[in-house]
This record gives C-alpha cells, sequence and structure tokens, in this order.
C-alpha cells in the first residue's frame, strides 16, 4: 500500500473528488477522506468547499471533525483551505446569518457587496465568477513564479482580515470604484485561497507546488514553461 | 476617499497592475455539453439530435483546447426520480481540469450535493425551478449562491419573451424578465439564457432578450443558442453578457475555443486567457492529441455519426 501523504477532507460538501483528482496529476499521494486515523498520519490536510459557510460547519460538527482538524493544525503540519474551506479558518461569517467559524485566522467573512460599499460605494457583478488576475504581497516567497497569472473565482462572500495575514488580492479598480478583494490569507502553516488553485490550470499546479516543496511532500516535476 | 486597510493607498504593497483596465473577471467562453444519459449529442431546436461520443473525451478536449468553463446539460432526465449520473461527473473529473456546472433533471437539494461531491462546482436547474421555484432558495442556502445557476429556455411569441418548458415543448405563460427576477429574488447567483429556435443555427445569439435581462438582474447573465462565428459573441457581449455558451460548434474543430479566443483578443473583448501546462503543445504550436494511453483507458471508440 502506498502511504498517503495528503488527505482532502470530505466532509459531505464540497469538490474533494476535484482536488484529489488535481494533486494526483501533481504526482501526489492524495485521498478524499474524513477518517481521523488517516487525518492524523497526513503530511497535508486540504480543506476543500463549494457550500454556504453555515452548512459548511454544520456538517463539520455533525462528524465531529473539529477537535481532529484542531489537532492535525496545532502539529503544524500543512494545512490548505480553498474556497469556503479557507473560509471557515475566520472566526465568523455574516452568511445566512452569524456563525462561529474555526478561528484559525483572525477575521471575518463578509458579502463582497459591504466590501465595495465601506470603501468607494462601487458596484460589481456579484457573485465574482470567473478568471481573474492576482497580485501577490511584494514579501509572498513565491511571487514571482506566478505574479499577473488567471485564477478561477466562484464566490460572494470575503475573507476580511488584518492585512498581515494577506498574501494576495484582486487588485480594484479606481474609475470604476471597487476596491481589493483579498484572495489569499496565511497564518503559519495555515494557507487559505479565495479561487480556486485546482480549477487554475497551470498557474494553480505552480501555485500548490511551491507551497509542497515548502513542506516537502513527494510530487513529480512539474514543466513550468508558459506555452 | 475613506480610509481602509483594503483602500488602494496601500496597494504598493503588492505589484502594481498597469495595464489592468477592469477589476471585474474576463468575460467567459463557456463550452456546452448535450448528454442524453451516458452519451454527448449535437442538439437542432433540443428535438433533433446527433450522437458524438462520451462526454469525458469531448470535456478533455474541450479543456485541452483553453475553454474557461463547461456546462454539462441532460436534457432526457425527466423522470421523478431519474437525475445526471454523478458517475458520469466523477469520470469526467479524472480528465478534465475545468470548472463544470452540471445540470439534469436535478429536483432535490441531494441531487445536487451527490454532484457537487462527484466534480461539479455549481449545479444548473431548469424544470426543477419550473415546477418547484422555491428549489432554488434552497439550493443557495445549502451550497451558497455562487453554486446555483438557473438555466432558463426561451421562445419569443408576440413580440414577448416567455419561459419554455423542453419536457413537453410548450411555451408557458410566464414572461421570461418576470421569471428571472423571481429566481434572482430566491438567491441564483447565475442566468444561462438559452434561446430554443437559435439552438443549432449558427446565426448569432437572440440579441433583445440579453439587453432586457441585463438591465434588471444583478448577477452573472450567461448567452447561449445561437453561436456560428467569432463576431457573434462580440454582438452579444456588447448588449452586457457576461460569458457566452458554446455547443456544436466547438465539436467539429480542432482547437477552436483557441482560435476564438485569438480572435476576441484581437478585438480587446477579453485577455487572450488562462496558461495551459506546455506539455500540451507540440512542434509548430500545435495542440496535442490525448495520449493513446489515456484514449485507451477512455474506452475511446468511433462512432457512426447519424440523425437520431
Amino acid at each position: 500500500m502506498i502511504a498517503i501523504d495528503i488527505v482532502v477532507l470530505d466532509y459531505g460538501l464540497g469538490n474533494a473528488n476535484s482536488v484529489v483528482s488535481f494533486l494526483k496529476s501533481l504526482g501526489c499521494h492524495a485521498i478524499a477522506s474524513s477518517d481521523p486515523k488517516q487525518i492524523e498520519s497526513a503530511k497535508a490536510l486540504f480543506i476543500p468547499g463549494v457550500g454556504a459557510f453555515n452548512s459548511g460547519m454544520a456538517k463539520l460538527e455533525e462528524q465531529n471533525l473539529i477537535p481532529v482538524l484542531q489537532t492535525f493544525r496545532d502539529s503544524g503540519a500543512l494545512v490548505v483551505g480553498v474556497c469556503l474551506g479557507m473560509q471557515m479558518f475566520a472566526q465568523s461569517s455574516h452568511e445566512n446569518g452569524n456563525t462561529e467559524g474555526l478561528g484559525w485566522i483572525p477575521g471575518e467573512v463578509c458579502h463582497l457587496q459591504s466590501l465595495d460599499a465601506d470603501v468607494n460605494q462601487g458596484e460589481r457583478r456579484i457573485p465574482h465568477i470567473g478568471w481573474n488576475r492576482v497580485s501577490w504581497h511584494q514579501g509572498c516567497e513565491w511571487r514571482h513564479v506566478i505574479d499577473g497569472d488567471m485564477f478561477y473565482f466562484n464566490h460572494s462572500y470575503y475573507f476580511r482580515c488584518d492585512e498581515t495575514y494577506v498574501l494576495a488580492q484582486v487588485p480594484g479598480n479606481q474609475e470604476q470604484r471597487l476596491a481589493n478583494i483579498p484572495c489569499a490569507v496565511r497564518k503559519d502553516n495555515v494557507v487559505g485561497f479565495q479561487f480556486h488553485p485546482e480549477k487554475s490550470q497551470l498557474a494553480g499546479k505552480k501555485l500548490i507546488v511551491q507551497l509542497l516543496d515548502e513542506y516537502q511532500i513527494e510530487r513529480k516535476p512539474l514543466c513550468l514553461n508558459h506555452p | 476617499m475613506p480610509e481602509s486597510p483594503l483602500g488602494d493607498e496601500k496597494v504598493p504593497e503588492f505589484t502594481a497592475e498597469s495595464e489592468r483596465s477592469s477589476a471585474e473577471p474576463s468575460k467567459r467562453l463557456i463550452g456546452k455539453i448535450l448528454v442524453n444519459g451516458s452519451l454527448a449529442v449535437q442538439s437542432k431546436h433540443f428535438n433533433q439530435y446527433l450522437p458524438l461520443g462520451k462526454p469525458r473525451i469531448i470535456a478533455a478536449y474541450l479543456d485541452q483546447w483553453g475553454v474557461d468553463e463547461i456546462l454539462i446539460v441532460d436534457r432526457c432526465a425527466r423522470g421523478a426520480d431519474t437525475h445526471i449520473d454523478p458517475a458520469l461527473i466523477a469520470s469526467v473529473v479524472e480528465t478534465c481540469r475545468a470548472p463544470l456546472t452540471v445540470g439534469g433533471g436535478i429536483k432535490k437539494v441531494e441531487h445536487a450535493l451527490a454532484l457537487v461531491k462527484a466534480g461539479a462546482d455549481r449545479v444548473a436547474i431548469n424544470s426543477g425551478a419550473i415546477d418547484h421555484p422555491l428549489l432554488m432558495k434552497q439550493l443557495a442556502n445549502t451550497l451558497g449562491e455562487q453554486a446555483v445557476v438557473a438555466l432558463v429556455d426561451v421562445m419569443q411569441v408576440a413580440g414577448e419573451y416567455r419561459v419554455y418548458d423542453y419536457r413537453e415543448n410548450k411555451i408557458l405563460g410566464t414572461n421570461v424578465v418576470d421569471w428571472c427576477e423571481q429566481l434572482q429574488g430566491y438567491g441564483v447567483g447565475e442566468f444561462v439564457i438559452n434561446a430554443v429556435n437559435r439552438d443549432g443555427e449558427g446565426k448569432g445569439y437572440e440579441l433583445p432578450v440579453y439587453q432586457k435581462l441585463r438591465d434588471v438582474l444583478k448577477v452573472p447573465l450567461i448567452a447561449s443558442g445561437g453561436y456560428g462565428e467569432p463576431k457573434h459573441i462580440s454582438d452579444v457581449l456588447h448588449r452586457g453578457v457576461d460569458g457566452v455558451a458554446i455547443g456544436n460548434s466547438l465539436h467539429y474543430s480542432e482547437h477552436s475555443m483557441s482560435t476564438i479566443k485569438a480572435k476576441l483578443a484581437r478585438q480587446d473583448i477579453r485577455q487572450a486567457g488562462i496558461a495551459y501546462e506546455s506539455e500540451q503543445i507540440g512542434h509548430f504550436g500545435r495542440l496535442l492529441k490525448l495520449d493513446d494511453e489515456t484514449l485507451a483507458h477512455m474506452l475511446y471508440q468511433k462512432r457512426e455519426k447519424c440523425w437520431l
């Protein structure tokens, strides 16, 4: 039996299958699971998510997964949240009423409308769906590999937090009076992406490879030249 | 301008994006795959069908050719408890990396959850909403509004656009603008508006309906039905839609998607796009066919073409 390096959390809400198939295409040993033993023995945990915040947290609670996730995070191993998976790192969310989150990265999840309204009264098309450019923080180590690349987004809510945790943002536009959307956050071993790396073709692969290498997780070599 | 931690004053910390003109996402080119059970088909007015092959092979090719998203719809899943097979979606996801919207006979939240688990990023609802509009509200509450797409068939009758029920080939009494506004109120996150009499004609999109809907819809709006040439896309994008769905015409020429994108990029309508893996590009910059092993694994076989 091949040792499993990455567990993609299958908690009944989310596209665990596409994340596993993406990680396998990078040559990783990944499975979808919610078995505490398998999670415990993994080198990295991916928390995917297609869903509403309150139903996501309810699923985690129903399956008693929160203590398991907590222990995993405390071990210092890599935790990657995607979309809803990332939003659940927050302390709370305003989606469908107020719901408490995991509280791993100080911040709250708010509707995109409030972002533009607070900053400069712009109006954008919500949900924010499709391919958009992402600008990375100057201090981000993998900036040179993916800066200016397009990533795939599909969300109506965003992670509002202190800028010290923001790794990347979708640049706003003064003329359209649209604010920057924070779209990647990190606190130590907890990393979250608002966009879907597993759906972002080469850019997604280049990004995840940076993280896997930082945590020395086995993968096959990736051809990084642009076509 | 009010101070904010995310306001424009702080941008220098991030890389400048001088060449960008818009903060909105790129206009989307969506590949539409119509399926009948386990078989992909080409359609004309949704009453004549030509078999094309396995959906997963078509999806894998569209993905390689640079499609922004794929919409897979089964219009034949009509029974009370039939809906598009999650196993089909799971097989598509094995070889296709593009974002997937999936529809066909979804009548319950559980159907949608099974499809999302199999690999769908969003679900598309057509007849399920006609029978039970509040289904959209339940789906939005569970999956979030970003994952709920309304697929609406329209027909023009005496100068009015009305909702069309494909199951009975019947034009309903509902005005399409009223219908979409109602569904938007239930939390639908995107509309794909399909002009039935344009389907398979290749003569361009039904422009006036998109103009009418754009005025009342705040969420993304996608045009479907009628694509024949890239000019048709620029025509409908000027009506304010956020993307176009293309079905039939994509299947008969290699790299169809890349060609369309290149033409649109020349007109400054959208950026040329996303970077794909360079292993997929062969000599002379030509995209490669899937390797034989992958094709064999997918049980690729040629089918005789005939109208059903």
